[in-house]
């Protein structure tokens, strides 16, 4: 029964808190929790797995039967391990509820329950449940208890209830793990140093880091890689020791480990991919970009070279824009790459007003000119700000109030 | 824009076309204060952009692309009351001369005008192309070239005036259910003698039959016909009859040989459009064939008289701007009635600058000064302002007015 009232309890718990759950472990001697994010149990850390504490706890010695003396399991280990029971069949059981209303659905739909994918499953439910509500998340859904369930974490101590980390009391292993270990390589470095001013080798800048284009992981990133929170000041003294480290003369040598903290400034994979031209009849070379967006309006491109310095946007010249601004627009990558009357340009724009049509050409003319120019001017255009998806759009109006932002006049009375 | 900026920096030069304001027209008081070099003053031969010629009789296809310049009394007399754009006039009076480039459209009007049998009916031309291409400077120039070889000139210099913006409007007595535009009438008249004060003296002109406007004011057969003319801007009351008379004259006395007549209508399609904005004394808003300045303009462009020659222009911009058709066709812009008026008739359409055009016009606003930013003149600028502007001659003045 006990078990039950459990088990209810950390259900109600799991749906009023979500994934910002907390989870707390009693140990008799006090109270101290593991104040972490459940998201994060996916972390391998050294311990046992659910699975195997699992396996363990069938046999697990039955209070009610006295059994030959063994090994002493702490009370922690026991709460941690009765948890994970209740755990597991929580969710075997949500499982099963999920198999049979995914059978239903597809039953309602006329689909193939095996062949059901999940993508077909929200179109179902959007279908039958349509919600007008703005949060997607608020919205109906059905889906698999493991996307919305957050894994369990594997417990962090012996049967004996010892923690495995040394740094366990500290209650954020992981982030002073890693600044003992930064400074452990600071102190290894101070060390080479004082061999080579020994030995008399001279320092050149190649030995320091350049931390130019990419910069330090932010606070929720590095939370979430660490999986521990950390608060301000946490952080501020991360960024501290991690800077000293890479202003250290050979920090060149600890590249490998700085650079897993930092995040780098340019989408190297999005502009490796520059597409190579392909081939027209008459042997012109062309590349389409499909695709390109600013504000509501969508564009495809084509650039053909050689050219004449035709324009055709939706079948129209360059007269399709009224005004000058949205002209120059468009006219910019050409100027810019000076490929103006050297390449013919063929768009179609759809959707969006004059700015937006014009926006989405000109990102599509920029992406599709680098096939033709070197890679310092992709690098250029990459500078200037051509290659840059402008992301903003319109901000929604809010009700109450007659604009996005703009409140109603204020009025005494 | 950040990116603008970044390439400013990089590059290390600028930008040859910035934002432009839609003031197209610099105000007199920001231009630099410096004597513009005067053709006629000057004693150095003409640059190559300029044309020898400034008599349009005399133009030919060589002289395509270059600049004529119009005498100023000419421009007084021709253009006092409207027949060139507001905008060339105003960059003429910055220009201190009245230039203007002679091109395609009017060379080939005028080289068909000077081959007419003038005894078979009267040849239509109707003008058409997209906005800013140059009608109405295409008119003027034939105008000019009218106004030369000594054609009575029968000019509208823009038709919609008339029924957007009337000046007074009243019901007419003799013919019911229309409405008079008195005012206009009297403008229009006054605009028709300046432009022909020097043919009106001609005997020649005179009146073919009686015109009675009352029991007493009666104009009689022989009198010269600025009596009608006369008539028309002192008794405001039958200024309307008097156009119409004055153009049944006129076609009557082109069919006897007595003169030549040139009738330039810009922005004729209006005629035959279904709105105005006036409205009779029932609060109804009526069509233009309604209005009776418009029957006598529309029977001048029939084909029923011989020795003369009609140009017309057809404008979207004639409609009021709900009713625009996004066209700039004959065919869709005067609609099935319009064309069936007008059909059979030459349209002449007027184009972009080409590519020499493009560069003689550049020429000419260096040398006037319009264009003071050394990078437009370069060839990257020159790139640039023909891309923007796509040499649309309206467009490129807009594009060149910052520079």
């Amino acid at each position: 029964m006990a078990t039950t009232m459990l088990h209810k309890h950390r259900v109600s718990v799991l749906f009023s808190f979500g994934r910002s759950l907390y989870r707390r472990i009693n140990v008799s001697q006090g109270e101290f929790g593991l104040q972490q994010k459940c998201s994060a149990y996916s972390r391998p850390i050294n311990t046992l797995s659910a699975s195997e504490a699992v396996a363990e706890i069938k046999n697990m010695p039955d209070e009610s039967r006295p059994m030959p003396a063994k090994k002493p399991i702490s009370k922690a280990m026991k709460a941690y391990l009765l948890q994970a029971k209740n755990y597991d069949e929580f969710m075997k059981k949500q499982n099963t509820e999920f198999q049979i209303g995914r059978r239903h659905l597809a039953n309602i739909m006329s689909m193939d329950a095996d062949t059901m994918t999940q993508e077909d499953i929200d179109q179902a439910i959007e279908f039958l449940f349509p919600s007008g509500l703005y949060e997607p998340r608020a919205r109906p859904m059905m889906k698999s208890p493991e996307l919305i369930f957050p894994p369990k974490k594997a417990a962090e101590f012996d049967e004996s209830g010892r923690p495995y980390h040394s740094l366990f009391y500290t209650m954020n292993p992981n982030f002073y793990g890693l600044l003992q270990e930064a400074v452990t390589e600071y102190v290894n470095l101070n060390k080479e140093e004082d061999n080579m001013i020994r030995k008399r080798i001279s320092f050149n800048s190649d030995m320091k880091i350049i931390l130019s284009g990419s910069d330090w992981l932010s606070q929720e990133k590095l939370s979430n890689l660490l999986i521990e929170q950390i608060d301000d000041a946490q952080y501020e003294q991360f960024k501290n020791v991690m800077l000293r480290l890479a202003e250290h003369p050979l920090s060149n040598k600890v590249k490998d480990f700085i650079m897993k903290y930092r995040y780098s400034l340019v989408n190297e994979a999005a502009l490796a991919e520059i597409p190579k031209p392909s081939y027209e009849k008459d042997g012109r070379a062309y590349v389409t970009f499909k695709g390109a967006r600013r504000k509501n309006a969508y564009a495809d491109v084509t650039v053909h070279m050689p050219g004449t310095g035709k324009f055709l946007i939706n079948d129209c010249d360059i007269e399709y824009f009224q005004d000058i601004q949205s002209r120059e627009q468009i006219t910019f990558p050409l100027i810019f790459t000076a490929l103006l009357g050297k390449v013919d340009v063929t768009a179609t724009a759809i959707q969006g007003g004059t700015t937006g049509q014009s926006g989405a050409v000109r990102f599509g003319l920029a992406m599709a000119l680098r096939s033709f120019v070197d890679d310092k001017m992709v690098e250029r255009m990459r500078l200037a700000g051509l290659l840059q998806v402008d992301w903003r759009t319109r901000e929604r109006k809010k009700p109450g109030q007659p604009g996005a932002r703009r409140k109603p006049t204020w009025k005494a009375r | 824009m950040i990116g603008k900026s970044v390439f400013r920096a990089l590059n290390g030069k600028q930008e040859v076309v910035k934002r432009c304001s839609k003031i197209v027209i610099r105000a007199s008081s920001t231009v630099p204060q410096m004597s513009l070099p005067s053709s006629s003053e000057n004693s150095n031969p003409l640059p190559f952009f300029r044309s020898i010629q400034n008599s349009p009789s005399l133009h030919a296809s060589n002289n395509s692309g270059q600049f004529y310049t119009i005498d100023p009394s000419i421009k007084k007399q021709l253009f006092l009351y409207g027949g060139i754009p507001k905008t060339f006039d105003e960059l003429c009076n910055t220009f201190k001369e009245t230039c203007m480039m002679i091109r395609e459209p009017a060379l080939e009007i005028m080289d068909y005008m000077k081959s007419t049998n003038f005894n078979n009916a009267a040849t239509r031309y109707c003008l058409y192309g997209k906005i800013g291409t140059g009608k109405s400077m295409t008119m003027a120039h034939v105008l000019h070239y009218g106004f030369e070889n000594s054609f009575v000139i029968v000019h509208v210099p823009w038709a919609p005036y008339w029924y957007k913006f009337p000046k007074e409007y009243s019901d007419c007595p003799t013919k019911e259910g229309m409405v008079d535009l008195p005012l206009d009438a009297v403008a229009w008249l006054i605009h028709f003698k300046n432009q022909n004060s020097h043919l009106l003296a001609d005997p020649n002109l005179s009146v073919c039959q009686d015109w009675e406007w009352s029991k007493r004011e009666i104009t009689k057969k022989g009198a010269p016909l600025a009596e009608i003319v006369e008539m028309g801007i002192n008794r405001v009351k039958y200024s309307t009859n008097c156009i119409e008379a004055l153009l049944q004259e006129l076609k009557q006395l082109s069919d006897l040989k007595r003169c030549k007549t040139i009738v330039v209508i810009d922005g004729f399609n209006i005629f035959f459009s279904d709105k105005t904005k006036i409205k009779t004394a029932a609060f109804e808003k009526i069509p233009p064939k309604r209005v009776t300045i418009t029957s006598p303009f529309v029977d001048i462009t029939k084909q029923d008289w011989s020795n003369g020659a009609v140009i017309v222009s057809v404008d979207d911009l004639a409609f009021f701007r709900k009713d625009q058709r996004n066209t700039h066709y004959p065919r869709g812009l005067l609609g099935p009635e319009g064309f069936e008026h007008l059909d059979p008739f030459i349209p002449i359409e007027t184009k972009n600058y080409s590519e020499k055009e493009f560069h003689y016009c550049i020429e000419y606003f260096l040398e006037r000064r319009w264009i003071i930013n050394p990078h437009a003149a370069s060839e990257e600028g020159r790139k640039e302002l023909a891309f923007i502007s796509n040499r649309n001659p309206f467009n490129l003045l807009k594009v060149t007015a910052p520079l």
